[in-house]
């Protein structure tokens, strides 16, 4: 059977304003997939250790994979991929909306952007046609002004836009990527690295047919995975509230973060949650990413929805738990207001609630700092929505917090760090590890730093009859489906490593196979063949996986990670939940530690340094890696 | 011909559902080509993105079809079975009146072809129906049992008549109407 075109890789060098081009072959896609894997293997080869962040050696790369611009379910993301400003480690950022089909359609399946524009530029990628358009009149206008813009100039609503607002602009370490006003690639600060590129954007139209080798099976396979998703009722409610529809049961656990991961309970948080949100008609419509059959997006209106506050995307679970529980703000406006100012001004809402959360501790500990003339006691919403625009703009106190809270306490002093919900740099989600040690153990190997976005292990809570079967086949025991014992965590860790690399590697959404479980490995595997053309089976397809989980360790290794780096907020290791007290409520080193052992020690790396071994590199086809690594460790 | 509508099902659109998740194109040029290529594809979604607002348009399948009416060979003509207007591939000129007098822009020269193309109801089995996971599409039998959603059509222009705010209720009533 012959492969059909899989697309080309493009690189565009925005220094010397030149585009190349390369095939996307079935020997790539057999080695690494595409998307995510394509990603890590291209910025490994691409990127001199050691390089600047925000310099030109590093490049920022978009990724689709085999399963966009096709039906297979929930099939729009994309990966945008570089060295992280705010960690200096990998950066995968991953992100929906409506950009990655158009692009696939226009015949590439990866852009590569290098060097540093001297001017502000947006890319116009028109199917083969790769065009650098001057930005002067969009530079330092919000995300929403500038996709409406883009399309009005280039005279087609049609289009596709993946922008970077003021944030980015500024190099806010925390700024989105954003591929539409309320799509935001947003973690790690993907956003400043474009920034620092002068790209202010990049438009794309795409008019090509994308094919799959095998269109029957293709066809069968998909037919399968409708059968399965009409038989899950947690894609219904997903659909129906939205991922903050689960934030009011998290908080009747005691596991709703509240004032910074000081409690886990928040008596009003009907006020943030997705019931809240439909109940008291803020939701206005259902919306749903590019080949997405859940649609677990938002869009809410505040009023007639007429002032530029007044409506946005979302908001999703973590930015109400960010941006409203966290901080005690029941003003259900308000934190609609902070969650549209993040989207258009292009910041992460995860790390904006956190560093302003963090603040507003400094405040309540009595800190001696200058309060830029805001209170800043918890609860003050509209504190928070002018928080989130000095951020944006680095004015006054805003320019302390769009350091990150990792730079922003070791510039504050005063045992701030305490209090500074970060690791490698990167603040942590909304996720309560305390109280869910495969959680815990995922967030703290995460190369990105601590959350659940490079590896979610949701099945560890058995809450469905499938989750429990999950963990049963992973850890041989059905009773490891409890998040509080220690045992069997490293397999569960490790095995949604594997399938959720491979998931983001396809272009397919978490949510179909770490979160709902309607789309298995075995199921993956079959819709890669059948679009590939070649039979490659379960087992390959998570060898797979687990090769770029493993690249994307050696990519820190080679930044100098060790397993000191491996850890999780200093709160979360040395205090307890006000709400959630109790024996070895926290994650302690001593709790982690014998899980971290087994989880090196099943990935064959090295328990003293976390260092993948020779061997096992060689193993997954990463002898190369191997060598450049041994040239340059000790 | 008339009453002969009244035997076959109807493609009904509800905007509210709509996700915009363009996955009706991409069942809809898969059916047909083997390939998925939403710029082939006989519904297409418009959208608003700042708003989140998507609204698919395709073929009404009019009563007295202009395209119909217009085309100078008669190369559209109506399936009974299906209720779709079909288009004659063979008959077809390729000169593009049908496209002209179209009021939904829902039949277009094909770019390979260039004879007409339209959504032909996929002989009785919509692609598009089928992926539509909000169910923003339908496949209707009576299309006359529907009361309760031309009220609220009506209800909406009455508003925009008298200059009044809304009487649907926003939020619950018309969203939770997805159970």
């Amino acid at each position: 059977m012959a492969a059909p075109q899989l697309g080309d890789i493009l690189f565009v060098d925005l220094t010397n304003r030149k585009v190349r081009r390369e095939p996307f072959t079935k020997e790539m896609a057999l080695g690494y997939i595409g998307s995510r894997g394509l990603n890590a293997k291209l910025l490994w080869e691409m990127m001199e250790p050691g390089a600047d962040p925000l310099g030109p050696d590093n490049p920022l790369i978009f990724g689709t994979g085999l399963m966009t611009g096709t039906f297979a379910p929930c099939s729009g993301r994309i990966s945008i991929t570089c060295k992280s400003p705010s960690t200096d480690f990998y950066l995968k950022t991953n992100v929906g909306g409506g950009w990655g089909g158009p692009f696939r359609f226009a015949g590439h399946i990866a852009l590569v952007l290098t060097g540093v524009s001297s001017d502000p530029v947006y890319l116009w990628i028109d199917d083969e046609n790769v065009e650098f358009r001057d930005a002067s009149h969009l530079w330092g206008r919000d995300v929403r002004t500038v996709d409406n813009m883009i399309k009005s100039e280039l005279g087609d609503q049609n289009i596709r836009v993946a922008a970077i607002g003021p944030g980015g602009e500024n190099q806010v370490m925390f700024a989105s990527v954003m591929t539409s006003d309320y799509n935001a690639a947003g973690r790690g600060g993907a956003g400043a690295v474009m920034g620092s590129k002068k790209l202010k954007a990049i438009a794309v139209r795409g008019t090509n047919p994308v094919e799959v080798a095998d269109p029957d099976a293709f066809e069968a396979v998909v037919a399968e995975t409708w059968k399965k998703l009409k038989e899950q009722s947690g894609a219904r409610g997903l659909h129906l509230y939205g991922t903050s529809g689960g934030l009011m049961a998290v908080n009747e656990v005691r596991s709703l973060p509240t004032k910074n991961f000081q409690g886990g309970y928040f008596d009003k948080a009907y006020a943030v949650s997705g019931q809240g949100l439909v109940e008291k008609g803020y939701l206005k419509r259902r919306v749903a990413c590019y080949g997405c059959v859940l649609g677990c997006h938002r869009y809410s209106e505040i009023g007639e929805g007429k002032e530029e506050t007044a409506y946005t995307g979302g908001p999703e679970y973590e930015t109400f738990a960010a941006l409203g529980a966290g901080p005690f703000v029941a003003d259900t406006e308000a934190v609609l207001r902070a969650n549209c100012l993040c989207n258009i001004y292009g910041l992460d809402t995860i790390s904006t609630g956190s560093v302003i959360q963090w603040l507003f501790e400094c405040h309540q500990r009595g800190l001696d700092f200058d309060h830029d003339g805001l209170a800043l006691d918890w609860g003050k919403g509209e504190e928070v929505v002018e928080l989130v625009r000095r951020i944006a703009f680095r004015e006054g106190i805003g320019g302390l917090l769009a350091k990150g809270v990792k730079r922003a306490s070791e510039e504050m002093g005063q045992d701030s760090y305490k209090w500074a919900i970060q690791a490698k740099g990167l603040e942590q989600s909304r996720v309560e590890t305390r109280h869910a040690l495969s959680y815990a153990l995922a967030f703290m190997v995460n190369p990105r730093g601590p959350d659940h976005l490079m590896t979610e292990t949701l099945a560890e809570f058995g809450l469905s009859p499938e989750m429990r079967d999950l963990v049963e086949e992973i850890t041989g025991h059905r009773e490891y489906a409890d998040p509080r014992i220690t045992e069997g965590r490293a397999e569960i860790v490790r095995w949604h490593e594997d399938c959720y690399c491979v998931t983001d590697s396809l272009g397919m959404c978490v949510f179909t196979s770490t979160a709902q479980y309607f789309v298995t490995p075995e199921i993956m595997a079959r819709l890669f063949s059948a679009a590939l053309g070649e039979r490659v089976s379960e087992e390959e397809i998570m060898r797979l996986g687990r090769k770029i989980v493993t690249l994307e360790k050696c990519f820190n290794v080679r930044e100098g990670a060790t397993r000191e780096d491996d850890v999780l907020p200093w709160r979360l290791m040395n205090e307890e939940s006000s709400d959630f007290p109790g024996e070895g409520a926290i994650n302690s080193f001593e709790k982690m530690n014998p899980m971290l052992d087994r989880y090196y020690k099943l990935h064959g790396w090295d328990k003293k340094t976390s260092w993948p071994k020779r061997e096992t590199l060689d193993d997954l086809d990463l002898t190369h890696v191997a060598d450049e690594l041994s040239n340059r460790l000790p | 011909m008339g009453g002969s509508h009244n035997m076959s099902k109807t493609l009904i659109i509800d905007g509210n559902r709509c996700t915009g998740c363009h996955q009706c194109e991409l069942a809809c040029s898969f059916r047909k080509l083997r390939k998925f290529s939403p710029y082939d594809s006989r519904i297409q979604v418009s959208s608003w993105e700042d708003r989140c607002l998507s609204i698919p348009v395709v073929c009404m399948q009019c009563e007295d079809a202009p395209c119909a009416r217009v085309c100078p060979v008669g190369a559209i003509q109506l399936n009974r079975q299906t209720g779709a207007y079909e288009v004659d591939e063979d008959r077809c000129l390729g000169c593009k009146m049908c496209s002209i007098v179209c009021p939904f822009s829902a039949v277009v020269p094909d770019r390979y072809t260039g004879k007409a193309i339209k959504c032909d109801l996929c002989d009785g089995d919509p692609a598009c129906v089928a992926v539509c996971a909000p169910d923003a599409l339908t496949f209707e039998e009576d299309v006359h049992a529907r009361a309760g959603q031309r009220r609220q059509v009506a209800a909406q222009v009455r508003a925009t008549l008298l200059g009044e705010e809304s009487v649907i209720p926003s939020g619950l009533e018309k969203l939770g109407s997805a159970e």
